[in-house]
């Protein structure tokens, strides 16, 4: 199903909720990546912009001080941080639509089941 | 019967006819010299104008008229004309010794004896009551076309201030020199909507008159006590002296006199009992209305009052619509934050049971009880995900924002896998369902839409379906792609069918039958948001057919979002 991800491959997961970014975190641990957390966009930015390089970011969207879309926009603006991919993954009615609207890899409608996560994830962190 | 008698003496002809033309009453016949000075009078003439022949003869023909009319020569003038053509006729108002009027129709002929002038005869009839039953009526037309025009102009807008300043247009100058409107407001104040005069110099008086001396809410005369008491005052002759116990002082006075009033009417706009301002409407003649014109301008009084009222009650619901769909935005918007917030605790927990499931795997000490159970938790998560996504649903509708996701879909295999996961319920009630699809159906859908609604047709049939065969069928016929369900079960009465697709409605007892009640409420605006429907033949007691229609020429691939109104 997820196969092994390579030592290096780290995810950048971005949730307000403390509960969801554990859980998620904590399953994608267990796979084998790499995990850093965020609590929100602006997090996420400093991190990046102190120089992580994730392999993948998975992104929630309705976040509090940097939502996901303005988060996706700051990414753009640098060439070097845009190239990472994105999983919008969000309770928020059109996923897809988001997910095209913000130019992601890839959606994930919440609530959403481990194995459809981690097949998500390997995808574009393997 | 005997022979009229000869009259007896030697009474000439000419005699005779001077007996009676001086017996005549009902006209004025006289003869005049050939300077218009009066030379005979019969009794008809007596009455008519009022002077004994011993007061008029001798006297000239200008005695019986206006000032004007003599100033310009106008008997002169007539005299004249006879001369030339032998013979003279006009209408004319005249003078009567009193000095009052009378509307005079007078045909003045030349008399000449071998060719020579030798005087005038003039015959006069009074038709003063003839003229003003024409000058009644005609004013009466007036009138009605007036009311006519007013109504137009009040059914023209809502604007009710812009209308009721626009009948200016029809009362002056033919029925007012002024006119003017006065509206209560809520507070109960009062609002001069409009003054209007042919002349803008006199308006400017007015309004520097009504700045400079307020009319005082308990005056006693005009629109202060119209408004007051509902009743209308007619002011038939508006003399100085009332001018001058209406004013506050000689300057006050002097204003008012310059604004030229001479005659006037105040009446209420009144409406469903209330008096919501007064209209005035002033004549710069004395004595220009009478009850006929109180009852005009009170019919128009009723109507601009009506045209207040409408726009007032108009503008009343529109702030009362205003508050309701704020109130439903609000609703909305609350779903939607209630919505996400509730969601939000599935994903860690449908999480968590999953990596539970994993940890105890790999433990070694999953077995059956187990699997069940967490079973059970998953689908629970899943159904509590599923109610929140109705309760959104619901709220989009409303708003008008469903937002299609659209995609290539085969329909029939779509239909399989929703069918499949409602299998085990079907035959858990006693039947089984038969899907039969006839060729490829494809077609650009909202999956997840879709899968909603045909999950929704299906699970009903079981649901109301007596435990018998379902069967389901997907086809496609002139770029409709149908879906159609058919149970042998309850049915649905023929009134009931319609209201099935309202809001919170089953055909059914809500205690027999759970749920919220709108799956296919829900249903049928999804198919309604893919331009297309849900169609129902139902039979009770013999069972229903439920048909998802769908056009298959969705919008060209790219366009992936489309909302619906």
């Amino acid at each position: 199903m997820t196969g092994d991800p390579p030592a290096s491959a780290t995810v950048l997961v971005v949730d307000d909720d403390v509960d969801v970014r554990e859980t998620v975190a904590d399953a994608l641990e267990d796979d084998g990546y790499v995990v850093l957390r965020a609590t929100n966009g602006k997090d996420a930015l400093r991190q990046l912009q102190d120089g992580a390089r994730p392999r993948l970011i998975l992104l929630d969207l309705m976040m509090p001080e940097m939502d996901g879309w303005a988060f996706r926009a700051e990414q753009q603006r640098v060439p070097e941080l845009a190239a990472i991919p994105v999983i919008v993954f969000t309770a928020h009615a059109s996923t897809r639509e988001a997910a095209e609207q913000l130019g992601a890899a890839g959606a994930l409608r919440k609530p959403l089941r481990l194995a459809d996560l981690l097949a998500a994830v390997a995808s574009l962190a393997r | 019967m005997t022979a009229q008698p000869e009259p007896r003496g030697a009474m000439t002809r000419d005699e005779r006819f001077r007996l009676m033309v001086e017996g005549v009453r009902n006209y004025a016949i006289f003869m005049l010299d050939p300077g218009g000075r009066i030379a005979t009078w019969n009794l008809g003439a007596e009455r008519l104008k009022g002077y004994r022949a011993d007061e008029i003869i001798g006297r000239h023909l200008s005695t019986f008229y206006t000032p004007d009319a003599v100033q310009v020569g106008h008997p002169d003038r007539e005299l004249e004309l006879a001369a030339r053509d032998g013979s003279y006729t006009e209408e004319g108002w005249r003078v009567r010794k009193d000095g009052s009027l009378f509307w005079a129709d007078v045909t003045i002929t030349a008399l000449r004896e071998d060719g020579e002038l030798v005087g005038y005869s003039k015959v006069t009839r009074d038709l003063t009551e003839r003229k003003r039953r024409e000058e009644a009526l005609r004013g009466s037309e007036e009138k009605l076309r007036a009311i006519v025009e007013a109504s137009r102009i009040l059914g023209e807008s809502l604007d009710y201030e812009a209308t009721l300043a626009a009948l200016s247009r029809i009362v002056i100058p033919t029925l007012a020199d002024w006119y003017g409107v006065e509206l209560v407001d809520d507070d109960g104040g009062r609002v001069m909507v409009t003054i209007a005069h042919a002349d803008p110099a006199k308006v400017e008086v007015a309004d520097q008159l009504r700045r400079r001396y307020p009319p005082r809410p308990d005056g006693p005369h005009g629109v202060p006590s119209v408004i007051r008491t509902g009743q209308s005052e007619l002011y038939g002759d508006i003399s100085e002296e009332f001018l001058r116990a209406a004013t506050r002082d000689e300057h006050h006075y002097q204003l008012v006199r310059g604004l030229g009033i001479r005659s006037g009417m105040v009446v209420p706009l009144r409406s469903r009992g209330r008096v919501l301002g007064a209209m005035t409407l002033v004549s710069e003649t004395a004595g220009r209305y009478g009850p006929d014109d109180l009852a005009f301008a009170e019919e128009l009084g009723r109507r601009a009052a009506v045209a207040v009222e409408n726009a007032r009650l108009y503008q009343d619901a529109q702030r009362a619509i205003e508050r309701a769909h704020d109130a439903i935005r609000a609703r909305d918007d609350f779903l939607q934050v209630a919505s996400h917030e509730l969601k939000t605790p599935l994903t860690p927990l449908q999480l968590q049971l999953d990596a539970l499931a994993r940890t105890l795997d790999r433990a070694g000490v999953r077995d059956e009880r187990i699997d069940d159970r967490l079973a059970v938790a998953t689908r629970q998560v899943a159904r509590l995900g599923a109610l929140i996504e109705r309760i959104l649903d619901v709220s989009r509708i409303a708003t008008g924002e469903i937002t299609l996701d659209r995609e290539e879909l085969d329909l029939g295999g779509l239909v399989r896998a929703q069918v499949e996961r409602l299998r085990g319920d079907a035959r858990q009630a006693g039947g089984d369902i038969e899907v039969r699809t006839h060729a490829a159906v494809r077609g650009r859908w909202d999956r997840a839409r879709i899968e909603q609604v045909v999950a929704n047709l299906v699970g009903n049939a079981v649901r109301y379906g007596n435990g018998k065969p379902i069967d389901v069928t997907v086809d496609h016929e002139d770029g409709v792609a149908r879906v159609a369900v058919t149970d042998r079960g309850i049915g649905i009465a023929a009134d009931a069918v319609e209201r099935i697709f309202g809001r919170y409605e089953r055909a059914v007892s809500v205690r027999h039958f759970g749920g919220l009640g709108l799956g296919l409420f829900i249903a049928r605006r999804f198919a309604e948001a893919h331009g297309g429907t849900i169609e129902v033949i139902s039979e009770p007691g013999v069972g229903s057919t439920f048909t998802l229609v769908l056009p298959v020429d969705g919008p060209a691939p790219g366009a992936a979002a489309e909302a619906t109104s």
